[in-house]
C-alpha cells in the first residue's frame, strides 16, 4: 500500500536530510506507529505519501502507484483515496460538523443525495449523531477530533493519515481516539499514526517503526514506545 | 461539476470582500467608459467623412458690404458677379454645377442649419450674410483649382472648402480619438492589475478553507473556480456602469449641448453607435478580468 524505496528529503537551505535512506513497506489493512522526536521526519514522512513534497532521491509508491510519475492534475485523486486527521483539527470554525464534514464531499464533487445520506452513518461511526448541528467552538477537543476523523473517513479512503492526533487531547479522551481509529482499522483502512504519545503505542502493541535524525532505526512488528532490549 | 458548490462559494467571497469588488468596478467602469468615448468619435468621424464627402462642394463668397478683405472695397457689383460665374463655368467639367445663393436663400439656408440655436439666428440679420456661388466638384480633390482661378478675383472675398475645415475638424477629433485609447489602455493596466490583487486577496481570505479542499483532494479548477468567477462578476458589473455613463454622456453631452452647435455638420453619433460599443466594453471587460483572475490564481494558488 505504501512503500518508500531508499527514500531522501533534503529541504532547500537545510544540511541535515529531514529522511535519510528510508525502505520500508506498509501493506494492507496495517496500522503502524511511527514515533521519534520532533523533527525525526515523522512528518515529512506523511507529506511525502500525500505528495505534498517530492523526494531528493528514491521513490515513493501509494495504491500501487509510483508518485514520482503521477502527473500533477492526478494528485487530488491520489487524495482522495488517504484520509488525514490532524493534531489541530483543522475544521471550519463557522460550519457546523455536518457542514464540515459535507464539505469535504462537496469539494470533490460528490452529489447532495450521496452526501446525505453518508453524512449520518459517519457521525454514527464517530459517535456524534446527536452533536451534527454544532460549530466547533462548541465541542469539547475529543469531539472536534472526532469530526475530523469523520470528516477523514467520510470517502472511505483506503488510507488514514494521522499526525498527532492525540497532541491536545488528555489521556482518556485519548484512548477514546484510538478506539475510533482502531475500528476504521479493522474495516480495512490502512492506518500510519505518527504520534509521541508513549502510552498509546504500548498499549496497542502494534508495528512501531521509529525515526531519528530522519534515519529508520526500527521498525518492530508488535512494538513499544522505547527501546526494548 | 457541482454549480450550486461553486456559486455559493462565490456568493461567500462577494459578500466577504465588496470594498475590493466596489474599487474593481469603478476602475472597469472607468477604463471601459474612456474606451467607449474613444469608440464613439471613432463612430462621429465616420458619420461626418459620409455625409460631407457626399456634398462634394466648394463656395465661393463675394464680397459684401461687410466684408473686411481689402480686396472687398465694396459689394459685389453685378458685373464683377457675372464675371465670377463665367470664370466659373469656363472651368467646367471640373466643375459639375454651379449655383447662386443670394442673400435671401442665404438667410433661409442659415436659418435651417443653426435651428437648434435660436438665439444665434435671433441675432442675425439678413443682409449680414453675403451672398455666394455654391460650385460642386466632379473631384473634391480639385478644389485648388477653384481656388486659384478665383481669389483675389475682385468681388470674391473668399473661396471656402468646407473640407479643409472638415479635416482640421476630422484631425482634432483623430486627436481626441487618441487622448481617450491612451487614458483607457492606462486604466485598463490598472484595471488589471487591481483585480489581480482583489482576487490574490480573496484567496488569502479563504485560506483555510482552500487548504482543506487541497488537502482531500479537490481539483484545482474547483479550488479556483469561485475566485475566478468573484473576478469576472467585477469585470462584468464594471462594464455594465461603464456603458451606462457612456450612454448618460451621450444623452448629456451629445443630444442636450453638443446637437446644437454640431448639428450643422451631419448626424452625430446615434443610439445606435453607442450600442455598436457594447460588445467591445463587455468583451474586452470579460477578456482582463479573466485573464487577470486566471494568471494571479495560477500563481498564488500553485500546488
Amino acid at each position: 500500500m505504501i512503500r518508500f524505496d531508499d527514500v531522501t528529503k533534503v529541504y532547500p537551505k537545510q544540511t541535515r536530510p529531514a529522511l535519510d535512506n528510508v525502505t520500508l513497506e506498509v501493506e494492507k489493512g496495517e496500522f503502524v506507529f511511527l514515533v521519534g522526536a520532533s523533527g525525526s521526519g515523522k512528518s515529512t514522512f506523511l507529506r511525502l505519501v500525500l505528495k505534498e513534497e517530492k523526494p531528493s532521491h528514491g521513490r515513493v509508491h501509494v495504491a500501487g502507484k509510483d508518485l514520482g510519475r503521477l502527473s500533477s492534475w492526478k494528485v487530488p485523486g491520489l487524495r482522495r483515496q488517504i484520509g488525514t486527521v490532524f493534531q489541530d483539527f483543522r475544521l471550519l470554525p463557522n460550519k457546523t460538523v455536518t457542514q464540515n464534514v459535507a464539505f469535504a464531499l462537496e469539494v470533490i464533487g460528490r452529489p447532495q443525495t450521496q452526501i446525505r445520506k453518508i453524512i449520518p452513518e459517519v457521525l454514527d461511526l464517530v459517535g456524534l449523531a446527536d452533536k451534527a448541528n454544532r460549530l466547533p467552538g462548541e465541542l469539547s477537543g475529543g469531539e472536534q477530533q472526532r469530526v475530523a476523523i469523520a470528516r477523514a473517513f467520510a470517502n472511505r479512503p483506503i488510507i488514514l493519515l494521522a499526525d498527532e492526533p492525540t497532541g491536545n487531547l488528555d489521556p482518556t479522551t485519548s484512548v477514546g481516539i484510538m478506539k475510533l481509529l482502531d475500528r476504521i482499522n479493522r474495516t480495512g483502512t490502512t492506518v500510519v499514526m505518527a504520534t509521541h504519545d508513549s502510552q498509546i503505542v504500548d498499549s496497542m502493541r502494534r508495528r512501531v517503526i521509529e525515526l531519528e535524525g530522519g534515519k529508520m532505526i526500527r521498525d518492530q512488528s508488535r512494538g513499544v514506545y522505547g527501546y526494548s532490549n | 461539476m457541482r454549480f450550486r458548490f461553486v456559486f455559493s462559494e462565490l456568493a461567500i467571497g462577494l459578500r466577504k470582500n465588496v470594498l475590493m469588488m466596489f474599487s474593481v468596478v469603478v476602475i472597469t467602469a472607468f477604463s471601459m467608459m474612456a474606451l467607449g468615448v474613444a469608440l464613439l468619435v471613432q463612430r462621429q468621424v465616420g458619420h461626418m467623412k459620409h455625409y460631407w464627402y457626399n456634398q462634394l462642394q466648394v463656395s465661393v463668397y463675394l464680397c459684401s458690404a461687410h466684408s473686411t478683405n481689402p480686396n472687398c472695397p465694396t459689394a459685389a457689383t453685378q458685373a464683377q458677379i457675372t464675371d465670377v460665374q463665367n470664370e466659373l463655368q469656363a472651368l467646367q467639367p471640373t466643375v459639375k454645377s454651379i449655383d447662386f445663393v443670394d442673400q435671401a436663400r442665404a438667410y433661409e439656408l442659415f436659418k435651417e442649419t443653426f435651428k437648434d440655436a435660436p438665439d444665434l439666428v435671433k441675432n442675425t440679420s439678413p443682409d449680414a450674410l453675403p451672398e455666394s456661388f455654391v460650385v460642386k466638384l466632379q473631384d473634391p480633390k480639385k478644389f485648388d483649382v477653384v481656388s486659384s482661378a478665383l481669389s483675389g478675383k475682385p468681388g470674391v472675398d473668399s473661396v471656402q472648402d468646407e473640407h479643409a475645415f472638415l479635416n482640421k475638424l476630422f484631425a482634432i477629433l483623430n486627436q481626441l480619438r487618441v487622448v481617450a485609447i491612451v487614458i483607457s489602455a492606462t486604466v485598463i493596466i490598472a484595471a488589471v492589475v487591481l483585480i489581480g490583487v482583489a482576487v490574490q486577496v480573496s484567496a488569502a481570505s479563504r485560506k483555510r478553507e482552500t487548504g482543506i479542499m487541497r488537502l482531500v483532494g479537490a481539483s484545482n479548477l474547483y479550488i479556483q473556480l469561485p475566485f475566478l468567477l468573484e473576478g469576472i462578476v467585477g469585470g462584468l458589473l464594471g462594464a455594465v456602469v461603464g456603458f451606462a455613463a457612456l450612454s448618460a454622456i451621450k444623452v448629456a453631452l451629445i443630444d442636450h449641448s453638443l446637437r446644437a452647435v454640431f448639428g450643422a455638420f451631419g448626424s452625430l453619433v446615434e443610439w445606435s453607435d453607442v450600442f455598436y460599443t457594447l460588445p467591445f466594453i463587455l468583451g474586452i471587460s470579460i477578456l482582463i478580468s479573466g485573464l487577470a483572475s486566471f494568471v494571479t490564481l495560477r500563481m498564488y494558488l500553485r500546488d
